[in-house]
């Protein structure tokens, strides 16, 4: 049994014949005597080919001595770090990351030993970094630091083209951006704008990264093979729905008290009395999107669906409860309309799978 | 790591023919058994995320409402109440079969007993423990996530719900434990303890694998077999990170002044879980090879030597990772095989950043495993160029 399948859990089309023959299952054939063993041993022979199986032992071993032993160095480097001098240290890192660069031009990008090496180049940037700045205390700002260290494994990212190493060089954008609008963060005001501006931001990234990834896609075609996986697509789209789900949220609690007089806001920002509809907008219009698509789409569908679902439960969460503390019956009100609003949801998203199989099976 | 697992050149149905006759008991025999290993649910993973998520948000509102309507305040009547609930959500849970999966009544019944059995676990839980004395709470939690996990292991065959249920169990045990060595050594600082309850820990890994690997034990004890094996995880890491357990003290017992440890650190309680994670590996690497005759085999004999030499002189959380790493490259698991490739690198992390056994001689463990294993592979590289050996199994 493949644990991974098991949690995932799609109903199984394939006759149990074709499925494919896991250790397991000869176990379980033995166990209860319908084999014997030296067939078990024919059988196992057959599952794990000896070419492959030595290959994958000496993969394993050779990679378990590597990793071993550079942690075991690095400790051991780390152990005795200040008895180095600053020269020393910055010789060190520079070397090591001249040694990665090397190894790319020796492995090639399109092996999978020279994607990671463009990782540990990448990495290993950075570290050079938080070096040199020590030594000469150069006391840079978070935005000069990561942005300079996102420049550096720019061009790697690019030549490399793995996937890893970008999504890693996308956690560095939102570093820069976020340390972008530190310079509001002065008092609890000027800190709400630059939560507000960084998570925009944050959105405005994900939105372009997607669009990038399409269009490259659309014009390179199997050139860009590399792009293709779903999950950094699936993780871009997570952080987009989660960011618009919040503003929904907070825009909303703003607008429910400006209009019902409450105690907290006298007057609403006028941009967000505008951003409100666009994030509910948003929202839908990515449902749309999603719609569209078979059944591809249909872990994206249940994501929109959702979002809707939590920002709907939300809203009402805050009409019934205009900030105060709310009676049992309010709550037990607001539970069973979610109860309901969950219901709808399953039984659209369950609806749609039906309806993208039936379509499928009538295609075929 | 496609290429090396994944792609399988027999289908169960071909195996099988092999051996028998299409049309023979034996064929529909095997076909069965191959059948009850692939356990799937019904709903695929992101209408379960969709249900489970729905049953979390609602189970908090009510439970909230209940809060506010002050039914907290008697432990007992929490009991009650969360124990019928329980009960209640079980019998819906039952009824489900007798309607169509596309129907709207399957649905509501389904997220029904599913926020029911969320409050009444919280209920068992929170109302376990207000009920008894103070310093008694985690016999009570203990008592209370033992009671939900056994009556709904068998009732909801969904992997994640029973993989959670357990480990909530396993995690109150340690609280128990905790507990009995405060009361038997009420003295005991915190670097004693930790020691003893890595032990515990560490004595679930050869149950977790034992369950996991053997074929006569049924696939729905899988997720008991991965939360034995992932609490094992936690609290070796946890006891590496905090006391330097589990690391191979030996030139502390030479009486060495290089290494210094924990002062407090048991020799014998540290060298403990690398004793029960060595056997492991060799238990497993027997089996994986094809059991006691494989031993005969001189690959299988190396292969033994080599693992009781790096088992036993290096750390014991690097260990488990290899072993989890061994355990689904045999069973051709890839989630598992996955899981144990990146456990390796936490653990080493931890073993290189915890001042318990100092970077030095952390460093110093890890460059000897290296160098063991690169001689290991130095003697044994011909034998993978060459025909295979006497004694071989298979």
């Amino acid at each position: 049994m493949d644990t991974y399948q098991t949690i995932l859990g799609e109903e199984p089309s394939e006759p149990v014949e074709n499925l494919r023959l896991t250790r397991a299952v000869i176990e379980g054939w033995l166990a209860n005597d319908v084999i014997e063993k030296q067939q078990r041993g024919e059988l196992l022979a057959t599952l794990y080919p000896r070419r492959k199986r030595d290959r994958f032992l000496v993969t394993c071993w050779l990679g378990l001595v590597a990793v071993f032993f550079l942690s075991g160095i690095s400790a051991m480097v780390a152990a005795n770090w200040d008895h180095f001098s600053g020269r020393e240290r910055m010789s060190g890192v520079a070397l090591l990351y001249i040694a990665f660069i090397a190894g790319i031009i020796w492995k090639t990008t399109d092996t999978l030993t020279g994607k990671l090496l463009a990782s540990c180049a990448g990495f290993t940037f950075g570290m050079l970094l938080v070096i040199v700045t020590q030594e000469y205390q150069l006391n840079v700002d978070g935005i000069w630091f990561y942005a300079t260290w996102a420049c550096g494994v720019l061009p790697l990212a690019f030549v490399a083209k793995f996937l890893p190493l970008w999504v890693g060089w996308s956690v560095l954008l939102r570093a820069v951006l976020l340390s972008f609008y530190s310079y509001l963060d002065i008092d609890w005001i000027g800190r709400e704008m630059a939560g507000e501006c960084s998570s925009w931001s944050f959105a405005a990234a994900a939105l372009a990264t997607l669009c990038i990834r399409h269009a490259v896609l659309l014009k390179s075609g199997e050139k860009a093979a590399w792009l293709k996986p779903e999950w950094p697509r699936f993780l871009l789209y997570l952080e987009l729905h989660a960011i618009v789900v919040g503003f929904i949220a907070i825009y909303f609690a703003e607008f429910w008290d400006v209009i019902s007089d409450g105690r907290f806001i006298r007057e609403m920002y006028w941009y967000r009395s505008v951003l409100l509809p666009g994030c509910v907008a948003l929202l839908i219009g990515i449902h749309v999107h999603f719609r569209r698509g078979g059944m591809l789409q249909i872990w994206y569908l249940a994501l929109s669906v959702l979002a809707i679902s939590v920002s709907a439960i939300v809203v009402v969460c805050i009409m019934m409860f205009q900030g105060g503390l709310p009676s049992e019956l309010l709550v037990f009100l607001t539970a069973v309309f979610a109860f309901v609003v969950f219901i709808c949801a399953v039984v659209y998203v369950r609806s749609m799978r039906t309806k993208v199989v039936t379509d499928e099976v009538i295609y075929e | 790591m496609n290429d090396l697992i994944s792609e399988q050149p027999i289908s169960i149905g071909d195996a099988l023919s092999r051996y028998s006759d299409k049309q023979s008991e034996t064929y529909l025999k095997g076909l069965e058994i191959a059948e009850r290993q692939r356990e799937y649910s019904q709903f695929p993973l992101y209408l379960r995320i969709l249900i489970g998520i729905g049953a979390v948000i609602v189970g908090c509102l009510l439970l909230i409402a209940l809060a506010i309507a002050d039914v907290f305040e008697s432990p007992g009547f929490v009991l009650l109440i969360g124990g019928a609930i329980l009960a209640i959500a079980i019998m819906l849970y039952r009824q489900i079969d007798s309607y169509g999966p596309e129907s709207l009544e399957y649905a509501i019944l389904q997220q029904l007993s599913f926020v029911g059995v969320f409050m009444g676990k919280c209920m068992l839980v929170i109302g376990a423990g207000e009920s008894v004395g103070y310093g008694n709470e985690a016999y009570a939690t203990f008592v209370a996530t033992l009671v939900f996990t056994l009556t709904t292991y068998w009732v909801y065959e969904i992997y994640l719900d029973r993989l959670v249920s357990v480990l909530a169990t396993l995690f109150s045990g340690f609280g128990v434990i905790v507990e009995l060595i405060k009361e038997a050594r009420p003295y005991a600082q915190m670097e004693e303890v930790t020691p003893l309850l890595s032990l515990y820990g560490y004595a679930l890994v050869p149950v977790g694998v034992y369950v996991f690997l053997n074929p006569r034990i049924p696939q729905k004890y899988n997720p008991f077999a991965v939360a034995a094996i992932l609490m094992a995880g936690f609290v070796s890491v946890g006891a590496l990170w905090a006391d330097g357990v589990g690391t191979s003290i030996w030139p502390l017992i030479f009486g060495s002044e290089v290494f210094h440890w924990q002062d407090s650190l048991s020799a014998t309680l540290s060298l403990s879980g690398n004793v029960i994670v060595t056997l492991t590996c060799i238990a497993a690497l027997i089996w994986g090879s094809g059991g006691r005759e494989s031993m005969r085999n001189q690959k299988v004999q190396f292969g033994i030597r080599i693992m009781a030499l790096v088992g036993l002189l290096g750390i014991a959380p690097c260990m488990l990772g290899v072993l989890v790493v061994m355990v689904g490259y045999l069973t051709n698991d890839r989630l598992i095989l996955i899981a144990g490739i990146l456990y390796i690198p936490t653990t080493l992390f931890f073993a290189t950043h915890t001042l318990a056994i100092g970077l030095m001689s952390g460093g110093v463990i890890l460059v000897i495993m290296a160098c063991l294993l690169f001689v290991g592979y130095l003697l044994s590289r011909s034998w993978f160029n060459g025909p295979d050996l006497k004694g071989a199994a298979r």
